[in-house]
């Protein structure tokens, strides 16, 4: 199974197997991540699974589609690395991504 | 300090008090009966993308049971809670052994309402609220060629829009004069009518359904208050929802159209939170009591009970958001929309990418969102100041969304 690897806004390092298909927002809430809520369950409708991916990272992560990049204006601390994790299906080749996580959803 | 908490009900809300007192310290024993056969799940998609056969069974799940294991949360599925003794502080079920509380978490959800008309054909007649009656809804339409709506709700609405291109026909009807007709403004209810008959929906309003007969060909047939006869293979009842507080009144707990809580979860029993579905806000003084049912709410009041039951606060958030997905429009919510407020919509509606303004009294009460949720931003910002609407802003907000460059600034 894939590994995704969730890191809290205060450093601490969360590696969890999430299954292939699924997304990595709720690979985090299936862990247990703090600082992932998934309210809306994926339905890209409530911005509270916000995470940042590396500018440099070189794994195929998904486009961002422009439904995603409407939503992401809710989340806070908006950065030109945020995503929606739960636009971010898992799959072998994302084996090792690293997401962090940012201080607060809402 | 609290030794066990017994939450009755598995649904949303529970899954989120279960975790939130994990998360806020409780460290006693948590123990959540549910009367359905599966863990925790979501329930939007139910009438839309696992109704349409288009995410599987396990994807429903709001958490892997492995991560309730660790959080040493048991959760128990197939347990009907019969009985709660205030006095003893047990709870009594059906088929099983009663279990003691130090404090008790009603999650007990709603139901369908059921349709108040006498129906010769009940193997014809569904409802939807669980992964069950999705299942059975699902085997159904693999045979059926008619299908009837009662009620065009959001529920309704999702139904038909999930299901049209599946069978013959779908046919709404709606009591009301137009759809939506509880829940969103006139502009947002013409909007959507025109885009399910569009895709094929038909929909009859102003009409109720009188009664539901046998017709010659085995089938049914929903007998129409304009005199008209709907054949169909299934008619699917979706004329809203009733708590499920049947229980707490029975134990004498304070309930007017749900399970009376304060801002903390707490019933008129100090020892008993509620949340969700369930419960209803205790009304302030010369208030009607509304109960919201929706994902945001049941988290919401998850978090307050759980805080409460930490012995901490913890501070909701008032602000309703709902969404709604039915064919390619995304609709997105913030507050309750209120046909005595004005509309005012910018964007553009052509496109199917435009936001409806609720404004009474110079101050906006709430947004309908389609396809742009750039607006809502604005929206909650300004629901939560006590600024006045400012149409101009607002119409700039939705023209600059297309050219919006993605995803900067500060996002608040």
């Amino acid at each position: 199974m894939p590994k995704i690897v969730y890191i809290e806004a205060n450093g601490q390092r969360h590696e969890a197997d999430v299954e292939t298909g699924m997304s990595v927002m709720q690979g985090a809430l299936n862990f247990g991540i703090p600082g992932i809520d998934g309210d809306c369950g994926g339905a890209c409708a409530c911005a509270t699974c916000h995470v940042y991916v590396a500018a440099g990272e070189t794994r195929p992560v998904p486009p961002i589609s422009d439904a995603e990049k409407a939503m992401l204006a809710f989340a806070l601390d908006v950065t030109p690395e945020s995503r929606l994790s739960c636009q971010i299906e898992v799959g072998p080749d994302l084996d090792g991504l690293e997401v962090r996580l940012p201080t607060a959803q809402k | 300090m609290t030794e066990t908490v017994i939450v009755l009900g598995a649904g949303q809300a529970a899954a989120q008090l279960v975790l939130s007192l994990r998360q806020g310290g409780f460290r006693g024993r948590v123990a959540v009966y549910g009367d359905e056969a599966d863990p925790p799940y979501q329930r939007p998609p139910l009438s839309k993308a696992y109704l349409r056969g288009e995410m599987p069974a396990s994807r429903l799940a709001l958490r892997a049971p492995a991560l309730y294991a660790r959080q040493e949360i048991e959760i128990v599925p197939g347990a009907r809670a019969t009985k709660i003794d205030r006095v003893a502080r047990k709870v009594s079920f059906d088929g099983r052994a009663d279990e003691s509380y130090d404090r008790l978490a009603l999650c007990l959800g709603s139901r369908p309402r059921p349709i108040p008309i006498p129906c010769a054909c009940p193997d014809a007649l569904l409802y939807l609220r669980s992964r069950a009656d999705a299942d059975a809804l699902r085997d159904r339409i693999a045979s059926s060629r008619d299908v009837v709506i009662l009620g065009a709700g959001y529920l309704g609405l999702e139904i038909a829009a999930s299901l049209v291109d599946r069978v013959r026909s779908v046919m709404v009807l709606e009591t009301a004069t137009t759809v939506l007709a509880r829940v969103a403004g006139r502009t947002i209810a013409a909007h959507f009518e025109a885009v399910h008959r569009r895709h094929g929906v038909g929909i009859q309003l102003g009409v109720s359904a009188m009664r539901i007969a046998a017709g010659a060909d085995g089938r049914a047939v929903v007998h129409a208050s304009d005199g008209t006869a709907y054949p169909a293979d299934i008619v699917v009842a979706a004329i809203g929802g009733v708590a499920n507080d049947q229980i707490a009144r029975d134990a004498g707990l304070d309930c007017d159209g749900g399970i009376l809580i304060d801002a903390r979860g707490l019933t008129s029993d100090e020892r008993i939170v509620a949340a969700g579905d369930c419960a209803v806000m205790r009304p302030a003084a010369g208030a009607r009591a509304l109960r919201v049912e929706s994902v945001g709410n049941a988290i919401e009041q998850a978090k307050a009970a759980a805080a409460t039951l930490c012995g901490g606060e913890y501070a909701a958030d008032p602000l309703a958001w709902f969404w709604s997905d039915q064919f390619d429009l995304k609709l997105q919510t913030v507050g309750i929309p209120d046909r005595t407020a004005a509309e005012i919509v910018v964007g553009d509606l052509a496109a199917d990418r435009f936001a409806v303004c609720y404004v009474r009294d110079g101050r906006l009460v709430a947004v309908d969102a389609v396809n742009l949720p750039e607006c809502l931003i604005e929206a909650k910002r300004l629901i939560r100041s006590s600024e006045p609407f400012d149409e101009t802003n607002m119409r700039n907000v939705a023209a600059g969304a297309a050219a919006r460059a993605p995803a900067t600034g500060s996002g608040r």
